[in-house]
C-alpha cells in the first residue's frame, strides 16, 4: 500500500513542478514535454534518477522524463560495452518497446477515429 | 495621450495577474491527475509482476505500453482533450501525453492521405521531444562516458 | 454617391441596402443563446462531409443559397460576389464560389473581412456599379486550430483569455432596392499593434484597434455615442471588451458600457466557462445578419456600428518574435424609416 501512496505523492508533485513551469514561463505542451525529456536525461547522466525511481516506482517510470533516463541508460550500457560508438548503437536500446508502441498505437488510432473537434 | 500609454504599460501586469490568480488551484488539479496516473501505473507494474512473473525491469516495458495504449484510445474518442482542459499539464507530462501528441496529429490529417497525411504529420508535434531526447540523451552519454574513461 | 468625411470615414448619399441576410451555424453555436435566430445549422462539425474544409465550403454554399432563396431573386440577378475566410489563400471562398456562376472578389482582412466586404460591396451598389451584390464570410473551429494553432485533439489548457473560432457562415445581399435595413457609412480603420504578443489573448490586442475605429468614426461624423443604439464589436470576448470600455473611459466617454455588444461574448453566452468568447471571421457576420439585423427590422434598435475586429495571427511570424497587428472595420446600418411610412422612395 505504501508504494502507493509514494507514486501517487511523487508522481503528483513531479507534474505540478510541470504545471507550475507552464503557467509561470507560458510554455507551450510540447516545450514542457522537451524540458522534461531533457532534465531527465541529464539527471541520469549523474545517476539520479534511478535513485527516484528506486524510490518513487511508477512515480518516475511514467513521467515523460524517464523517457530520456532510458535513452541514456541504453546508450550507457552499450557505450560501456563497445566503446564510443556504442552510445549511437543502444541509444534506443531500452525506450524501443515504448516507442515503438507509441507509433504503432498513434497509427492505428488515426485509421480508426476522427477527430470530434 | 499619455494616459492611452499608461494603459498600453499596464497590460502586461494585468495579464499576469489573471494567470497568478489560478495557479494554485491549477497545480492542485495537476497535482490529483499525475498522482492518479502514476498509482494507476504502479497498480498494473504490481499485476504484471505478480501474474506474469516478470522481474521489476521486465514489467516496465508493458506497463508503459498500457497506459500508452489507454491514451491513444482516449484520444480517440476525443477524451483526452477534455481531460487536459481540467487537469492541464497533470496528463502532458506523464507518457500519455506524448501518445496523445503523436496520435492527435495523425488524426489530424488523415484526410490528406496515409503517407502524407498520417506520415509526414505524426511528428509535428511530438518530434521536437524525439530530437531533443536523442540529442541530450547523445551529449549526456558522451560526456559521463568520457569522464569515466578518463578516471579509469 | 459615396462621400468622404475626414480622413477614413465614408457617407453614402445614394441610399444602399441590405436586402436579405442568411446565416448557417455549427453545433456548439446553435446550442447558445442565439441558437433560435440563426437560418440553419449544421449537427455536426463535418456537415456530412469527408473533411472540415470541405465541411466549410458546405457552409458558405449553405448560407448563400439560403440568402439568394430568402432574396426572392434568381442566381442571374447577383451581379457580384464577395467572400473571406480565414483560411490560407482564401481556400474555402474561392472552392466555394467555384460552384457559382458570380464574379468573385476574395477579400482578407482576419475577423474583420465581414464588414470590410459589406463597405466595398455597398461602395459600388452606391455608385450604381452593380444592383445586386452578395457578400459571405465563414469560418470554422477544426480549419482555424489546424492552420492557427494545434491540432484539435492534442491536449491544451488555455488560459480564460483564449477564444474559441465560431463554426459558420453569414452571407448578406447588398441591393439598391429598398429594403427595411440602410447601409449608411463606413470606416476603414488603420492598422493598430501595440506589441501583444499573446495569440491566446486576442480580444485584449483588438480592443485597441476597435477603440481607434470608433473613435475616428465618431470624430469625423461629429456624433457621440448617443447617436446610435448600440456600438457592436465583431469579438473582443470578455477581457478585450473591458479593455475598449476602459478605453473610452480615459476618453471620457462613461457610457460605453451600455452601448457596447460584443458578438463573440453574445454567441456562447456569458455563461460559458471554458472559453471567453466567439471569436473568427463567421462570428460577426453570424450575430449581426441575424440578431441584430433582426432588432433594426423590429425597431428596437433604430442605428448600430458594427465594428469587426481583426487580428493577423500568423505563425512563422509570431515564431520569429513579431507582434499581433490588429484591423477594425466599421460600418453604421439603420432603420429605414422610410420604407416604414410607405414612401420608399429609393
Amino acid at each position: 500500500m505504501a508504494e502507493y501512496i509514494v507514486a501517487f505523492i511523487t508522481g503528483g508533485i513531479v507534474v505540478m513542478v510541470g504545471q507550475l513551469l507552464m503557467d509561470l514561463l507560458q510554455l507551450s505542451s510540447a516545450q514542457l514535454m522537451v524540458i522534461f525529456v531533457v532534465s531527465g536525461a541529464i539527471l541520469d547522466g549523474f545517476h539520479l534518477y534511478d535513485r527516484f525511481i528506486d524510490f518513487a516506482g511508477a512515480g518516475a517510470l511514467v513521467q515523460m522524463s524517464s523517457f530520456g533516463h532510458f535513452l541514456v541508460h541504453g546508450a550507457m550500457a552499450e557505450g560501456e560495452r563497445s566503446g564510443f560508438l556504442g552510445v549511437s548503437m543502444g541509444l534506443f536500446e531500452m525506450t524501443s518497446a515504448s516507442f515503438t508502441t507509441v507509433i504503432v498505437v498513434s497509427f492505428f488510432v488515426a485509421i480508426m477515429f476522427r477527430a470530434k473537434g | 495621450m499619455k494616459t492611452i500609454d499608461k494603459l498600453k504599460t499596464e497590460y502586461p501586469k494585468e495579464r499576469k495577474l489573471l494567470i497568478s490568480n489560478q495557479w494554485l488551484q491549477k497545480s492542485f488539479l495537476a497535482f490529483i491527475a499525475g498522482g492518479f496516473i502514476s498509482m494507476f501505473g504502479q497498480w498494473i507494474w504490481n499485476v504484471y509482476i505478480t501474474s506474469f512473473s516478470l522481474t521489476e525491469k521486465e514489467a516496465i516495458a508493458p506497463m508503459l505500453a498500457t497506459l500508452i495504449v489507454i491514451s491513444g484510445l482516449l484520444t480517440g474518442l476525443g477524451w483526452y482533450k477534455k481531460l487536459s482542459r481540467i487537469f492541464g499539464a497533470g496528463v502532458i507530462v506523464p507518457i500519455t501525453g506524448f501518445t496523445n501528441s503523436l496520435a492527435s496529429a495523425a488524426m489530424e490529417y488523415r484526410h490528406e492521405g496515409l503517407v502524407s497525411g498520417i506520415g509526414a504529420n505524426m511528428f509535428r508535434i511530438g518530434g521536437a521531444v524525439l530530437i531533443y531526447g536523442v540529442v541530450s540523451a547523445y551529449v549526456v552519454s558522451m560526456v559521463r562516458l568520457l569522464v569515466e574513461t578518463i578516471i579509469q | 454617391m459615396v462621400q468622404r468625411i475626414g480622413k477614413q470615414t465614408w457617407v453614402i448619399d445614394e441610399p444602399c441596402f441590405i436586402k436579405e441576410t442568411a446565416t448557417v451555424v455549427g453545433p456548439d453555436e446553435y446550442e447558445g443563446p442565439l441558437g433560435h435566430v440563426f437560418d440553419d445549422h449544421i449537427d455536426d462539425l463535418y456537415a456530412g462531409q469527408s473533411s472540415w474544409e470541405k465541411a466549410e465550403q458546405r457552409l458558405v454554399q449553405k448560407a448563400v443559397s439560403q440568402c439568394i432563396k430568402k432574396a426572392g431573386i434568381s442566381e442571374a440577378e447577383v451581379d457580384l460576389y464577395a467572400a473571406g475566410d480565414l483560411m490560407s489563400q482564401l481556400a474555402t471562398s474561392y472552392y466555394a464560389a467555384s460552384q457559382l456562376p458570380f464574379p468573385f472578389l476574395g477579400a482578407f482582412s482576419a475577423c474583420a473581412t465581414s464588414m470590410q466586404l459589406v463597405a466595398l460591396t455597398a461602395m459600388s451598389v452606391s455608385q450604381r456599379m452593380v444592383n445586386h451584390a452578395l457578400i459571405s464570410t465563414s469560418s470554422h473551429y477544426g480549419v482555424a486550430e489546424k492552420q492557427f494553432r494545434l491540432p484539435i485533439e492534442h491536449v491544451k489548457q488555455r488560459p480564460k483569455t483564449a477564444m474559441k473560432t465560431v463554426t459558420g457562415a453569414g452571407a448578406a445581399l447588398i441591393s439598391s432596392t429598398p429594403s427595411p435595413i440602410a447601409v449608411q457609412s463606413f470606416t476603414f480603420g488603420r492598422v493598430i499593434d501595440w506589441k501583444v504578443k499573446d495569440p491566446t489573448d486576442l480580444g485584449q490586442a483588438m480592443a485597441p484597434a476597435a477603440f481607434s475605429t470608433i473613435d475616428d468614426h465618431l470624430q469625423a461624423m461629429g456624433e457621440s455615442i448617443d447617436d446610435y443604439d448600440a456600438i457592436v464589436t465583431g469579438d473582443l470576448s470578455m477581457f478585450g471588451s473591458t479593455q475598449l470600455q476602459r478605453l473610452f473611459r480615459e476618453r471620457g466617454v462613461e457610457k460605453m458600457d451600455l452601448k457596447h455588444i460584443d458578438c463573440g461574448q453574445l454567441i456562447y453566452g456569458s455563461g460559458s466557462k471554458t472559453f471567453a468568447g466567439g471569436s473568427g471571421a463567421a462570428c460577426c457576420p453570424v450575430v449581426t445578419f441575424s440578431s441584430l439585423f433582426d432588432h433594426l427590422r423590429t425597431g428596437k434598435y433604430r442605428r448600430i456600428f458594427v465594428v469587426a475586429t481583426g487580428a493577423i495571427v500568423n505563425r512563422s511570424h509570431l515564431q520569429q518574435g513579431e507582434t499581433i497587428p490588429c484591423v477594425a472595420h466599421g460600418v453604421v446600418f439603420a432603420r429605414n424609416e422610410a420604407l416604414e411610412e410607405g414612401r420608399g422612395d429609393g
